[in-house]
């Protein structure tokens, strides 16, 4: 059984540990101090990316669970004159989620605690327009909590242009089931993740074939799953987080299955694998296609590898911002993980070349195209010939036009 | 200049293959049958090919040599659209696959798959009557979120769409409308990239009936996800050096390409092709007396840009038939199409470009 308790333990873990993309080797530590816990054996890349590995009885086709551990975050571009610094995102998110948010700025030495502003001339009066300031990063500034006045005081304490700045998660784990803070993308998904693994070790069920949990440190810039993938991996399944709209009724609970994103469809047959797993495990679940959305699926195709691809997200309000996810849609990933390590491959012949008689089919009697009737010729409905002679009638000063179909 | 070269090219089997094709419906992720289709007709040209699990299909013509490699890349997948919500009045709201613009679906008679079976509709305007709306209707922006799809079934709200069994996610194919004219004009929807599909197997059977051998192994690859950016990542050899995309060129005003003679691209939004690419293939025209012009598209990507972001140390060039209002009402020429195929018969016979080897001393 997936236990919630586990889940949540796991997040607030992951939570406590700063992540920012391009600051990801303290979490890289953790997950691999869980994996060995667990005994399951892992690679590990020289930039941090992990690939678990739970071994199954065939090894010719393989399939993997992708998800990230990077978060969004932010790095000093400038250190200004007034002893502020200007600051640059990292990972793609809005300056109007970053005002008044408390950080801990990462230098070579030590760490700062700051807090991110709009530019205002505070003490000056309202007139100065804090509502005409821009949402915008060029408007953000650090304020470190150091007395720290001008350029060369900052530059005294050891802060550099390029120092990490990872935001405080502020995290609250209520008793109805709630979780808000910030970086539940993808630390959550992370936690479903690591209590999948820790069910399916414990339980100890025999795997078909070979599974591969990745966990990736640049998903947030774009490149996450690009060195992590293995050529006999058939199937990548991602697990990250997917915002609701407010036109969606009650679905905090569900697990999204998504038929495609920001970089086009997710793989026909493996999606409608999923769906079969989310009716017969009687999972809560929404089918959708999500459109401003990039993942770490984008990144395995741009990087050259021919494999299925799906996303299962958990249920999340406000991505980038104040996030909040309800503990059971984390359950119900989980769930679905479980169901789909146990079930048989989307094709069991499915190696990277295949036979053009076991290849695929989208297109089946029930669903072909049918298309539109032609009209009739045009030849066998009107004789052209007939016409000229009653244009000769008419030339002829026999005017009956109004009988024409042209009135 | 009209073409001189005596060349004879197989104008009905190329007009077969295309109008076949563009009666199998093909946008992005939705390409199993064409696939299947295409696997079958190198069959009957006795060529060898690999399929991938996917559907990229790696066809080759073994050639004198092996130590490099070269490439001709064509996509079959087309734009398309996906349907992104089921509405409260009954009709579906849609986003694209690939890049165009609603402007040019607005109208479109189009199929919904389904896993289960395909329905008909159109897309429509969400203010689609000037009856109803009047003045109205000319103010209505132009873009995805003011297009709907109407279903032609009996249907008054969300439920119903549900219970017939339509979700977020399914497919949607535009009807093609292809029409021939006795000038050689070709109108249809999805000419990109089915006309460059039909281009090269019409080359293929060229070379196989003249028992041809190329100077080096020539392989031809039929990409799937073109329109979204990554279709030749996962489908050349370590060996190819060189790599020519085959697509479709934009005619517009103050562009160069034309709807006759082939369009040689120089430069798209990826950056400049290879110099040393786009001279070999400028020379085989002019020795061969293909009718071609060069031409930049400024806002323009093809698989020759997905090669390289997957890490392809690789010559790539772009070949183009010149087509007037691409990702809209597409038209272009037969005679653009017959050069296209005399490019790629002469260009499988020349020589590889010089230092073209993966390292060089």
């Amino acid at each position: 059984m997936i236990q919630r308790q586990a889940i949540e333990k796991y997040l607030l873990d992951l939570l406590a540990i700063p992540s920012p993309c391009g600051f990801t080797d303290e979490i890289v530590h953790y997950i691999c101090q869980q994996l060995s816990a667990l005994a399951v054996e892992y690679e590990l890349t020289r930039r941090g990316t992990i690939r678990a590995r739970l071994p199954g009885k065939n090894h010719h086709i393989a399939r993997a669970v992708v998800t990230h551990i990077d978060s969004i975050g932010a790095m000093v571009r400038y250190i200004r004159e007034d002893g502020r610094l200007s600051v640059v995102p990292i990972g793609f998110w809005s300056s109007r989620f970053a005002e008044g948010c408390r950080v801990t700025v990462f230098s070579q030495q030590k760490s700062f605690r700051g807090t991110l502003l709009p530019k205002v001339e505070w003490g000056v009066s309202r007139d100065h327009g804090v509502e005409a300031i821009p949402m915008d990063w060029d408007y953000i500034e650090l304020r470190l909590d150091e007395p720290a006045y001008n350029r060369e005081d900052v530059m005294a304490l050891g802060l550099s242009v390029g120092d990490y700045i990872a935001l405080d998660c502020n995290t609250e784990v209520l008793d109805n089931g709630y979780i808000i803070a910030r970086n539940l993308d993808n630390k959550a998904g992370t936690a479903a993740v690591l209590e999948t693994i820790r069910q399916l070790k414990t339980s100890n069920l025999t795997l078909e074939h070979d599974l591969f949990i990745l966990f990736t440190v640049t998903e947030t810039t774009g490149t996450g799953t690009g060195s992590a993938l293995l050529p006999e991996v058939s199937e990548l399944v991602t697990v990250d987080f997917a915002s609701l709209t407010s036109l969606e009724k009650s679905p905090f609970k569900r697990v999204t299955l998504a038929a495609g994103d920001a970089s086009g469809p997710y793989d026909y047959h493996l999606t409608a694998h999923l769906h079969r797993l989310l009716e017969k495990e009687a999972i809560p679940y929404q089918t959708k296609y999500l459109k401003a959305f990039h993942s770490d699926t984008a990144a395995a195709l741009t990087a050259g590898y021919d494999v299925r691809t799906a996303v299962v997200a958990y249920a999340g309000d406000a991505s980038h911002s104040v996030e909040r996810v309800h503990a059971d849609s984390l359950v119900n990933v989980a769930r679905l993980l479980i169901a789909y390590a146990g079930s048989p491959p989307t094709f069991e012949k499915d190696e990277s070349i295949v036979s053009v008689n076991d290849f695929s089919r989208q297109l089946t009697p029930e669903n072909r195209p049918r298309p539109a009737q032609p009209v009739p010729d045009f030849d066998e409905i009107v004789d052209l010939k007939s016409a000229d002679d009653a244009d000769n009638r008419n030339s002829a000063g026999n005017n009956n036009r109004n009988k024409g179909p042209r009135s | 200049m009209t073409s001189i070269t005596t060349l004879a090219v197989d104008r009905d089997y190329l007009l077969a293959r295309l109008f076949e094709m563009l009666a199998i419906p093909s946008p992005t992720g939705f390409t199993d049958e064409l696939s299947r289709y295409v696997c079958e007709q190198l069959s009957q040209l006795g060529i060898d090919y690999q399929l991938t699990r996917r559907g990229t299909i790696i066809a080759k013509i073994r050639g004198r040599q092996s130590y490099i490699a070269r490439t001709v890349a064509n996509h079959l997948d087309t734009i398309g659209a996906t349907v992104t919500g089921l509405k409260d009045n009954g009709r579906l709201s849609l986003a694209p696959i690939g890049s165009w613009s609603s402007r040019f679906a607005e109208g479109g008679r189009v199929t919904i798959f389904s896993h289960h079976r395909s329905f008909r509709g159109q897309v429509l305007p969400l203010l689609a009557s000037g009856h109803a709306f009047n003045e109205k209707v000319d103010s209505l922006p132009i873009n995805w979120d003011s297009v709907e799809i109407r279903v032609d079934e009996i249907i008054h709200n969300a439920d119903d769409l549900l219970n017939l069994g339509i979700q977020r996610g399914d497919f949607v194919a535009f009807d093609p409308n292809p029409e021939l004219s006795a000038s050689g004009y070709i109108a249809a929807r999805h000419l990109d990239n089915k006309a460059g599909a039909s281009a090269l197997l019409t080359a293929l059977k060229l070379l196989q009936e003249n028992n041809i051998t190329p100077e080096i192994d020539f392989f031809a690859i039929f990409t799937i996800t073109e329109e979204v950016g990554t279709g030749a990542g996962a489908s050349l050899a370590s060996n190819v050096a060189e790599f020519v995309g085959i697509d479709i060129g934009p005619v517009a005003t103050d562009q160069n390409a034309r709807e006759t003679g082939v369009t040689l691209c120089a430069q798209d939004t990826s950056g400049p092709f290879d110099y040393h690419m786009l001279n070999k293939l400028k020379g085989i025209c002019q020795s061969h007396g293909i009718e071609y012009q060069t031409d930049v598209f400024r806002y323009y990507y093809s698989d020759a840009n997905s090669a390289i972001k997957a890490g392809h140390d690789i010559r790539e060039a772009l070949i183009t038939f010149g087509t007037d209002a691409t990702h809209g009402y597409e038209r272009t020429h037969v005679s653009s199409l017959e050069a296209l195929v005399q490019l790629l018969y002469y260009y499988a016979q020349s020589d590889a470009v010089k230092h073209t080897k993966e390292t060089i001393e």
